[in-house]
């Protein structure tokens, strides 16, 4: 297991309005499955924004299989992110395209070849148990369904760390538990896993690694 | 990057027939912009093939002395054939001078020149300046080189001083009209095209936003707004030709002397098109992308 391959350090981020986070440190090995756990507004998306550099740290450093948040320059950040799968919150499909296009385009953004997008998008796309509604748009399908599409778009390119934040949070127990099966199906193909929820249950009987966050600290 | 570039083409395609209302209002505006500028542009150049062809007609005429031998005149003639300036000449002898003037003065009653009872009309040599040097310096040039010559002084060389000086101002005029309305023109269709394109990536900042997160470069989500820039440019372009086509065509059947305009004022037009929307487009991501 590579260790280290997201790595933060004493991290602070501050938005305008006074919130975020105050000390944050994490680490994920490579092949990890991590829960970071947390009570609504605790902080647990602004640590994945820090991860996928949507947000940089105002002191502290993130490092992201070897790109540094204080030293990456704004033109490399893309890269950095074709590493990542990142499952949001809101899911942010794109609305105007179908379910086949959305998970495709994080291939076509890194210039592969129309057959290997096919092959890969429909693998995806069958793995969360969507192919029969590729050709629908984003909101022609449930909540679930959406839920299923953000998660084959987050693994269509294999990613060494998948990002999943609350992928089970609205859903009923039996979805959540394919969800989770998904996740676990991704780990162990080799992706790292750092999954936030504030689903303490779920944690509590779980044997994996749990990081905890209260009011933008992680607890050590 | 083949495969990409196709597939950023069809994102260009698909976002301008999704905003096809305002694309549309862009392409009009560069339409009647571009007519505007190509119909200035057809009269000018109009203008200016008329203005050639008085030019064409003016000739320095230098007289010579009564005295002068067959030897002298024929020396002079040499002289004068020798400048690069000069086309052609002309002699006209004492006797066609008469003969022009009679013509000339047929109406009268009176022939003066009988009255007179000697030739006052010199001979004189007509020359034709080379198309390079009609304008008013060339002709001034030709003076000074002229007056090098011996046997011929300043007082002997008489031409339209007018003319040309008269012709220069006024296509500078039109000119200089020219330029302004077509810049005022093209700066108002390149602040709606770019207004346009600001609509676009407003509509889909959350959309473009995400494409980032997910690992697209500046350029992946820029080159469909410069690819939908520069389809309304073409588009308006295309329009803006075939109309002025139509439109000169059309004139010619008033106006049957009208200069054919070249292949040269369609493609102007249709690559002024094509910048102002890849200028318009620029504006806009430069500011809100
Ligand atoms: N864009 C923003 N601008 C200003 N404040 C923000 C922004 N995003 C989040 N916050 C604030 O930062 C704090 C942490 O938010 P964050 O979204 O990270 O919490 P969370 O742990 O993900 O909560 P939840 O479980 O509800 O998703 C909250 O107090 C929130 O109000
Ligand atoms: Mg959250």
């Amino acid at each position: 297991m590579k260790n280290g391959m997201i790595k933060i350090r004493n991290a602070r981020m501050k938005y305008p309005g006074g919130d975020g986070l105050d000390h944050v440190n994490l680490e994920v090995a490579g092949g990890e499955f991590v829960y970071l756990v947390g009570s609504t507004g605790a902080g647990k998306s602004t640590v994945l924004k820090l991860i996928y550099m949507e947000e940089l740290p105002d002191a502290g450093y993130v490092v992201v299989d070897g790109a540094n948040s204080s030293e990456i320059s704004r033109r490399e950040i893309p890269f950095v992110r074709r590493k990542l799968g990142i499952i949001f919150q809101d899911f942010r499909l794109f609305e105007d395209r179908n379910i086949f296009e959305n998970v495709a385009f994080v291939l076509r953004v890194t210039g592969a070849r129309p057959r290997d997008i096919k092959k890969k998008t429909l693998r995806a796309l069958a793995e969360v148990g969507l192919s029969h509604k590729s050709r629908k748009m984003a909101s022609d399908l449930s909540g679930g369904e959406q839920q299923r599409a953000a998660i084959a778009r987050a693994i269509v390119n294999d990613p060494l760390i998948l990002l999943a934040d609350e992928p089970t949070a609205n859903l009923d127990p039996k979805t959540s538990v394919e969800i989770l099966n998904i996740l676990d199906r991704a780990n162990a193909r080799g992706t790292a896993v750092l999954m936030a929820t504030h689903n303490y249950e779920l944690v509590n009987y779980s044997s994996k690694r749990v990081v905890s966050i209260k009011n933008g600290r992680t607890l050590p | 990057m083949m495969p990409s570039l196709l597939f950023l083409l069809k994102e260009g395609f698909v976002g301008l027939l999704r905003s096809r209302g305002s694309a549309l209002m862009a392409i009009v505006t560069i339409t009647v912009s571009l007519v505007l500028i190509g119909l200035f542009l057809i009269v000018t150049l109009n203008l200016n093939e008329f203005a050639e062809n008085l030019k064409k007609r003016l000739e320095v005429t230098v007289f010579l002395d009564d005295s002068f031998d067959e030897d002298k005149t024929r020396r002079i003639r040499e002289h004068i054939l020798a400048l690069q300036s000069i086309g052609s000449v002309d002699y006209v002898s004492k006797e066609m001078a008469v003969a022009e003037f009679r013509e000339h003065s047929e109406r009268l009653n009176v022939d003066y020149l009988e009255v007179l009872g000697f030739n006052p009309l010199p001979a004189s040599f007509r020359l034709h300046p080379v198309a390079e040097f009609l304008s008013s310096g060339g002709v001034a040039e030709i003076v000074q080189q002229l007056e090098a010559i011996d046997g011929i002084e300043e007082l002997d060389i008489k031409y339209e001083k007018n003319l040309l000086p008269l012709l220069e101002s006024r296509l500078q005029v039109i000119v200089a009209i020219d330029i302004v309305i077509g810049v005022v023109l093209c700066v108002g269709a390149l602040l709606l095209v770019s207004n346009n394109v600001r609509l676009i990536i407003l509509s889909r900042e959350r959309l473009i936003t995400t494409m980032k997160l997910v690992g697209a470069t500046p350029m992946f989500v820029q080159a469909p707004m410069f690819i939908q820039g520069f389809l309304q440019g073409f588009l308006g372009g295309i329009a803006a030709a075939v109309l002025l086509f139509l439109l000169t065509e059309l004139a010619a059947v008033e106006l049957p002397d009208i200069v054919a305009v070249g292949a040269g004022v369609y493609g102007l037009v249709v690559v002024l098109g094509i910048l102002l929307g890849f200028s318009g487009s620029l504006t806009a991501v430069r500011r809100f992308l």
